[in-house]
């Protein structure tokens, strides 16, 4: 594991030393997945390029009114005891919780968490029910927001190429009466990897009677992280009542395309969907009330 | 290439010479001699190699050298006080927390920190806290039991 090193205080010499490096340098950022993959050998590189000390890309904030916009590589603990966002992004706080450990948290960073792009990734659910995006460096110096959806393209890849860089990511401030949720299932309550895994973002009417808006995403159960479009058919402008939650569930189960491997089979997957689907749902549904109770007082 | 790093360890500066992709863990027991960190997985799985930067547990395994420059590392070798050991250290071995004893020093530097942010923790904070932090003999009963004692010890310290 013999590579160069290069620290870059600005984007622009980032992006160019990537450039010069043709593919064969790679951005680092809390390095909990780059480091693993080098010494494991399932990748190699001629060169890191450590991104941690150019400012635009640290820092975050979450402010009312404003959603939270955070830099793709803050430390993914720093968001998780924030209690601004436990508030009012309770999913993201939810998936961060399990990744790893403690120990890992405090140097993985979110962003590295969506440019690893594994289908697996915690914080992927979440951000996509969330209507996220991301700020994206192409390799040629031009600066796009793309969909937080349509960031990953394939297990391990995303639109950055090799070339790219993640800047940040903004979740919008969400509608009144919304709330979230994220669920995942692991054998073990600590140190595991998702065999699958569901968020939800369900907005109430007025009279907090029927959802409005909804959006729910899997995790684990395709090539990417995926949205559950018929599902989320099934539910918007309906009451969310028990027998609604559980057909969105078994239509979310076939939208999935799981595949079979150690951690779990397919079916098995398809199973796990039904049952957080409805979970996450109900409690996305009894937040989004809680959070018109408060808004209304 | 090897290169000089100067590193901020327990309080003092010491200077090593290693190449960029060398671990923290690796520089630390091999280079500096601090070996009261363990390297059990090397993938950030065990915690075995947990030491404080800027004050919060990380895995040593999977920090890289250069990204340990300018900060403040504290390992399990400093927690003792002219001799004398950290409460924490002290309940782990009045409690029965420590059998074979390789994941120890790293229990204890979880532990350690969580008693800096949270003084008076809930069983259920005390096992959120080393849960990054595999132990094969214990059953973690007593090491949860042990970190609880810490707390009332020094709590007691400080009135």
């Amino acid at each position: 594991m013999r590579f160069d090193y290069f620290e870059p205080t600005t984007l622009d010499e980032a992006s160019g030393l990537l450039r010069e490096g043709k593919g064969a340098r790679k951005p680092l950022a809390g390095g909990t997945d780059v480091v693993i993959q080098l010494r494991r050998r399932v990748i190699r590189t001629e060169g890191l390029v450590n991104l941690k000390r150019i400012p635009e890309l640290g820092g975050w904030a979450c402010v009312p009114g404003k959603g939270l916009r955070l830099g793709a590589c803050t430390p993914m603990r720093d968001l998780e005891t924030s209690a601004a966002v436990e508030g009012r992004f309770p999913s993201i706080t939810e998936a961060l919780r399990v990744v790893g450990s403690l120990q890992l948290r405090n140097i993985a960073s979110v962003g590295g968490n969506l440019c690893n792009a594994s289908p697996s990734a915690d914080t992927a659910p979440p951000l996509v029910a969330l209507e996220a995006t991301a700020r994206v460096h192409t390799p040629e110096s031009r600066q796009e927001t793309v969909p937080v959806e349509n960031f990953f393209t394939g297990p391990g890849a995303s639109v950055l190429g090799s070339g790219g860089l993640l800047l940040s990511v903004d979740v919008p401030e969400p509608a009144p009466r919304t709330g979230d949720a994220f669920e995942r299932f692991t054998p073990r309550s600590a140190m595991d990897i998702a065999i699958a895994s569901a968020a939800a973002a369900v907005t109430l009417d007025a009279a907090g009677e029927r959802i409005e808006a909804v959006r729910i995403a899997l995790g684990a159960v395709a090539p990417t992280p995926i949205r559950a479009l018929k599902a989320e058919d099934l539910v918007r402008g309906k009451e969310p009542n028990p027998k609604r939650l559980e057909w969105a569930a078994a239509a979310a189960m076939e939208e999935c395309r799981p595949i079979d491997d150690i951690r779990g089979t397919g079916a098995y997957r398809k199973e796990l969907i039904r049952i957080l689907v409805q979970r996450v749902l109900r409690q996305a549904v009894e937040r989004a009330r809680a959070n018109g109770r408060t808004e209304r007082s | 290439m090897k290169q000089r790093y100067a590193l901020r360890v327990n309080g003092g500066t010491r200077e090593t010479e290693a190449e960029p992709h060398e671990s923290l863990l690796d520089v630390l027991r091999e280079n500096l001699r601090l070996t009261g960190s363990k390297k059990g997985c090397n993938e950030a799985e065990c915690g075995s190699c947990t030491v404080l930067l800027d004050g919060r547990p990380v895995v040593s395994c999977l920090v890289l050298v250069p990204d340990a420059v300018d900060r403040e590392i504290v390992t399990i070798e400093a927690l003792a006080e002219d001799g004398e050991p950290h409460p924490v250290q002290r309940q782990m071995v009045e409690q029965g927390g420590v059998q074979c004893g390789y994941c120890t020093p790293g229990m204890i530097m979880s532990a350690y920190a969580l008693l800096q942010e949270n003084p008076d923790p809930t069983d259920e904070e005390i096992r959120f806290a080393i849960s990054g932090n595999i132990c094969r003999c214990t059953g973690y009963g007593k090491i949860v039991k042990a970190v609880r004692a810490a707390a009332e010890e020094m709590g007691n310290e400080g009135t």
